[in-house]
C-alpha cells in the first residue's frame, strides 16, 4: 500500500523554493536552508540560481567597468547593472582568485550607497547590498526590493580573476519556476607590466620576447 | 542480508541482495548531504529522476507541502528506498559512491559536474563523502 501511495505521489509535480531572504543561504539545510551553499556560480559553490530556477537568458544585466585582464595589485571597480531594475532581482557576485579566496572585495558602506543600490531605487531606501564573509569568501549580494546596481571593488592578486554573478529575477509568484536566471562566470587573465610599461596578457610571455628582442638588436649594434 | 529469489520471473536469473543500511544514520546524516548538495530542481529534487529527493527548501513530495515546512516521512522513506537502491552488493562499487565524485578519482561521471568541471565532492577525504561513504560500507 505504501509503495502505491509514493508511486502516485512521485508523478504529482512539485512546488519549489525561493531564497527569497538571505540569511536562508546560512540556514540549517533541514530547516530549508543552503547549508552555507551561496549559489553564486563561483568555484567555491559551483552550482548557480539556475540550479533550482531553470534555465539561464541573456541579456539580464551588464557589467560595466570590467577589464580585460587583469594587473597584480592593481585595483579595479566594476558595476553590475541590471536591465529590467523595476522587477524584483536577487543577486549574488563573488571576486575570487584561483583558489577560491576572495580578490580583496571591497563595496561603499551602507550610508554612502547610491539611490541605484538602495530598495526601490530610491536614496530613501534601506541598501539592498549585504556582505557575506565566509572563511575566505567573501560573497556580495542584493535583496530582492528594486534596486538597479551594485559597485564593486577588487584587487587583484599574482594569478587570474574569476568573477561569478548570478541573479534571479523574480516575476513575484514565490515559486522557482518562471523567473528569469541570469549567470555569468568570467575568468580574468593575470596580466605583468612589460619592459616599457606596458601591459602584456596572461604570461610572461610577450615581455619576455620584448626583452629578448632589445638584446638581439644591441649585440647587432654592437657588431 | 536478505537474498531473494526472482520469483515473479519465469526464468529466474540469480539472487538480488538487498542492501538496507541504517535508518537513522541515514536521517540524522545522510539525508541532510543529499538534501544539501543534490536536491536541486535541475538535478535530483525532480520526479523525472530515478535517484530523487525532496524535502525543505527544496522541491517538496507533495506539492501542498510548504516549502519550509519540515521532512515528511514519505520524503524521507522515498529518499532512503532511492539512495538504498544505489548500493551495490560490492559496496564499496555503488553508484552512490562512484557518481558524485570526479572519473579521477575513480568516479563513474556525472552529469551534476558543475561549469567548472568540478564534481559534487572534490576529494574523497571531504568531510561529507566520508561520511557517504561510511553509511554506504557500515556493515
Amino acid at each position: 500500500m505504501k509503495a502505491i501511495l509514493l508511486a502516485v505521489l512521485v508523478a504529482l509535480p512539485g512546488s519549489a523554493a525561493a531564497f527569497s531572504d538571505h540569511e536562508l543561504f546560512d540556514a540549517p539545510v533541514l530547516e530549508g536552508g543552503g547549508g552555507s551553499r551561496y549559489f553564486s556560480g563561483s568555484r567555491n559553490d559551483g552550482y548557480a540560481c539556475s540550479v533550482c530556477h531553470g534555465k539561464v537568458v541573456d541579456g539580464g544585466f551588464a557589467i560595466e567597468g570590467l577589464p580585460r585582464t587583469v594587473v597584480p595589485g592593481q585595483h579595479y571597480q566594476i558595476t553590475v547593472r541590471w536591465t529590467q531594475p523595476e522587477l524584483p532581482h536577487g543577486v549574488h557576485v563573488e571576486i575570487s582568485n584561483a583558489d577560491g579566496s576572495q580578490a580583496m572585495v571591497t563595496t561603499l558602506p551602507p550610508a554612502m550607497l547610491p539611490a541605484e543600490s538602495r530598495c526601490g531605487n530610491l536614496m530613501t531606501g534601506e541598501p539592498a547590498l549585504y556582505v557575506l564573509d565566509r572563511g575566505v569568501r567573501r560573497i556580495v549580494g542584493v535583496e530582492p526590493c528594486g534596486a538597479a546596481a551594485i559597485s564593486i571593488g577588487f584587487t587583484a592578486g599574482a594569478g587570474p580573476i574569476e568573477l561569478a554573478v548570478a541573479g534571479v529575477q523574480g516575476n513575484r509568484d514565490d515559486l522557482a519556476t518562471g523567473d528569469k536566471i541570469f549567470e555569468e562566470r568570467i575568468v580574468l587573465g593575470a596580466t605583468v607590466e612589460g619592459p616599457a610599461g606596458c601591459a602584456t596578457g596572461g604570461t610572461l610571455g610577450w615581455g619576455m620576447l620584448v626583452v629578448a628582442l632589445a638584446f638581439i638588436s644591441r649585440r647587432r649594434a654592437a657588431r | 542480508m536478505i537474498a531473494l529469489a526472482l520469483a515473479g520471473c519465469t526464468q529466474p536469473v540469480g539472487d538480488v541482495t538487498l542492501v538496507e543500511p541504517d535508518q537513522a544514520v541515514f536521517r540524522d546524516t545522510i539525508y541532510p548531504i543529499l538534501l544539501r548538495d543534490c536536491a536541486f530542481a535541475g538535478c535530483h529534487g525532480t520526479h523525472d529522476r530515478f535517484f530523487a529527493i525532496f524535502g525543505p527548501g527544496r522541491v517538496r513530495l507533495d506539492p501542498a507541502t510548504p516549502i519550509y515546512s519540515p521532512v515528511t516521512e514519505l520524503e524521507l522513506a522515498l529518499t532512503y528506498t532511492r539512495a538504498a537502491s544505489m548500493i551495490d552488493a560490492d559496496r564499496a562499487e555503488s553508484l552512490l559512491l562512484r557518481k558524485p565524485i570526479s572519473v579521477s578519482l575513480g568516479g563513474a561521471g556525472h552529469r551534476g559536474d558543475d561549469p567548472w568541471g568540478l564534481a559534487v565532492f572534490r576529494a574523497r577525504d571531504d568531510a561529507r563523502y566520508v561520511a557517504l561513504k561510511n553509511w554506504v560500507m557500515a556493515p
